[in-house]
């Protein structure tokens, strides 16, 4: 394994082994190019992941202190906690759900789309569908996504038979199990699915794709990764004010390095990229570095989310198998007599008891919530997944006076929720509990998601150095050989999650780093 | 019926003294034995509210004893025995909750639901009670799967109450 020196400055330093950090990072070791990977948390192996949703909470949790304001569910029910985001080599790969969608060619053009929307800054990308079209081809070769080369799709478990049918009887025609990057059989190294459940846990066999056990031993392999663990990025430095040269980081004792670089690729997520680059303040760059336009850490946006769970007089036992099995898309359009913009997945999705309790009602109690809860293996459940508008106050700030364990301002993220979100969830809890009914179902209960899932748009492309924080290809406007490589740089959210087209991006993106190496322009 | 708690506990080296599990009206719950710093008649009364918060088809007062048991190990922290005992002191302000009919005593819960006490318990509860195993063997939830080769051939497609899709499904859609 390559040892980089700290003094090196022609390392490409890549902050984050998640979906879009160790995607760059592969891509780069494979193309020859040495690259130095922070990493906040600890290597653990897929053997240690636990089958107790309590346990790995505790295990995989990003639970560095950080705060939630606004009248969203985490500013209501968990202050403390706005974002289920990972800290732990393969970030939020470790627990995603394997769901693999593409967006919508229609979906890239939100502010043509819906129009002005008072109220949000919708916008269009610039980066349209046709020019991804190829990069998402490579990710879902790369994750092995069922469905696409030669892949057949899963096995249909019972939670998503319930889903299946229900559509059917109501009228949906594009509904799906295939599009997962949970191996069907085996595909590169890694094992088909036994329908363990636990996806969002950390698949002990590794038969669901994640950066830890792909792109993180195959870059290991080209012997040009320096993977650094516990090493938390606390700040960026300049040696002029459009060059990045080091990143300053605590190696997980308290000890300060300094890693000189040619390049910086951020990928901490949507909350912790921003974050970073606010905390990189200097006289050139006094509200933070690469903020000129302001929009740093703005437009934070997750995805609309609910939970829809149903009682059935037989039993379902939905935690049999792949968590989030599969998903009915005719609601992903755009229609604006249902009073939002946007659109929405039903995706069929399990829980376990100890989170459907704490999750479905967070401050549920007496009779019927416990009755309820106590017809578990008869429950058949649903995740919303829809487009949340972008807003400009909504996103991640520093807080005032707070410090996290290295002395830096722990990350308040704001979330007011625009009107249209709750029109979204509304909707989709009368299409469902009509879905469900159709199959049977006596009762239907609505759910919440408390802390964010999905988390985008903190640091926006745009092709106008005033609008936007990266450019199409999610370089600074500001500082030529500073990138942003995670979904941070999403415009809007679209409906669909959003991994593979994270992965997509990072992929275009080192392409076009290597090439500017290449061509010693960086 | 009266019961000697402290015989109970030395006959049996329980650590939990259960009495009943009805729904009926109640006298005594089970409660640890050393319930230190509150009350046995604190901790009683409690217990009688872990109940009314979930009160769950074949939950017995061995689990909601166990979240007693739990709260009480947090009195560890000043805070909280303060957070529990002016919360009980509370309740059993008015007439005694324990003697109460339950439609009452869930009036009176519903009263102080946004206190922190009540929010404190109710949180205490629910991840205690749904995340043991007896619980979710009462309700089902299997748990663990990798020990046993997950649900490939254990039933992960076993609803036979519902039609198999007659195709493959397409994707993309």
């Amino acid at each position: 394994m390559a040892g980089i020196d700290l003094a090196d400055d022609s390392a490409v330093v890549v902050i984050g082994s998640g979906a879009g950090g160790a995607t760059v990072a592969h891509e780069l070791c494979s193309r020859g190019i040495p690259v130095v990977l922070l990493e906040a948390g600890p290597r653990i192996a897929p053997s240690d992941f636990q089958n107790d949703e309590n346990v790995a909470f505790t295990q995989l949790t990003w639970l560095d202190p950080r705060q939630a304001t606004g009248n969203w569910s985490a500013g209501r029910y968990a202050p403390n906690l706005p974002a289920l985001t990972v800290k732990a080599v393969g970030g939020t790969t470790l627990t995603w759900n394997g769901l693999s969608y593409r967006l919508q060619p229609w979906e890239f053009e939100a502010r043509t789309r819906y129009g002005e929307i008072e109220g949000a800054t919708l916008v269009d990308w610039p980066v349209g569908y046709d020019e991804l079209d190829p990069w998402y081809a490579r990710a879902e070769q790369k994750l092995g996504v069922t469905g696409t080369h030669s892949l057949p799709v899963n096995a249909i478990n019972n939670n998503f038979k319930v889903l299946y049918n229900g559509a059917r009887r109501v009228g949906y025609q594009r509904i799906s199990n295939g599009g997962l990057a949970i191996n069907s059989k085996p595909f590169d190294g890694r094992p088909g699915c036994i329908q363990m459940g636990f996806c969002n846990q950390g698949c002990k066999i590794s038969a669901k794709w994640s950066t830890l056990v792909s792109e993180i031993p195959k870059s290991e392999r080209t012997g040009l990764l320096d993977l650094r663990t516990r090493a938390m990025a606390l700040r960026l430095e300049h040696d002029a004010p459009d060059r990045i040269s080091a990143v300053i980081y605590d190696n997980g004792d308290g000890t300060l390095h300094r890693q000189r670089a040619r390049i910086i690729c951020v990928a901490g997520n949507a909350i912790e990229t921003p974050r970073l680059l606010l905390n990189s303040v200097s006289p050139s760059h006094p509200d933070g570095l690469g903020n000129d336009s302001g929009q740093v850490g703005r437009n934070y946006m997750r995805h609309v989310m609910a939970l829809g769970f149903a009682s059935f007089p037989d039993p379902v036992n939905m935690h049999r198998g792949i968590t989030t099995p599969g998903t009915v898309f005719d609601e992903g359009r755009h229609d604006e007599t249902r009073g939002f913009a946007g659109g929405y997945l039903i995706e069929a999705a399990a829980l376990g008891l100890p989170t459907l309790a704490g999750l479905l009602d967070p401050t549920g109690w007496g009779k019927d919530y416990a009755e309820f809860l106590s017809r578990y293996d008869h429950l058949s459940g649903t995740l919303l997944c829809g487009e949340e508008l972008p807003r400009a106050e909504n996103g991640v700030t520093l807080h005032a006076t707070e410090k996290d364990q290295h002395g830096q301002p722990i990350p308040v993220v704001h979330v007011d929720e625009h009107p249209m979100n709750d029109r979204m969830r509304r909707h989709f809890h009368g299409r469902v509990a009509a879905l469900y009914e159709s199959v049977g179902a006596t009762q239907y209960r609505a759910g919440v998601t408390v802390a964010a899932a999905h988390n985008l748009g903190t640091c926006r492309m745009s092709n106008e150095a005033d609008a936007g924080v990266v450019d199409a290809f999610g370089c600074s406007h500001r500082v030529r050989n500073l990138f942003i490589s995670d979904g941070s740089v999403f415009p809007t959210s679209a409906c669909e999650n959003p991994t593979l087209t994270i992965v997509a991006l990072a992929l275009r993106q080192a392409d076009h780093i290597a090439g500017r190496m290449g061509r010693r322009e960086l | 019926m009266s019961f000697d708690r402290r015989r109970f506990i030395l006959a049996t080296g329980s650590v939990l003294l259960l009495q009943g599990c009805g729904r009926g009206p109640v006298t005594v719950s089970s409660v640890p034995e050393d319930t230190a710093p509150l009350t046995v008649e604190e901790t009683d009364t409690l217990a009688v509210m872990v109940r009314d918060l979930f009160p769950g088809p074949g939950l017995t007062d061995v689990l909601y004893g166990r979240v007693v048991k739990k709260l009480i190990r947090l009195t560890s922290d000043d805070m909280i025995a303060e957070l529990l005992s002016n919360g009980i002191r509370e309740l059993d302000s008015g007439a005694d909750w324990r003697a109460m009919t339950p439609t009452q005593r869930a009036a009176g819960l519903r009263q102080i639901a946004i206190s922190p006490f009540f929010q404190y318990v109710r949180y205490q509860a629910v991840t205690t009670l749904y995340s043991d195993f007896s619980v979710w063997a009462l309700y089902g939830y299997e748990g663990e799967s990798f020990s046993k080769g997950g649900y490939l051939g254990r039933g992960f497609a076993n609803l036979d109450w519902l039609p198999e899709p007659k195709t493959r499904l397409p994707w993309p859609v």
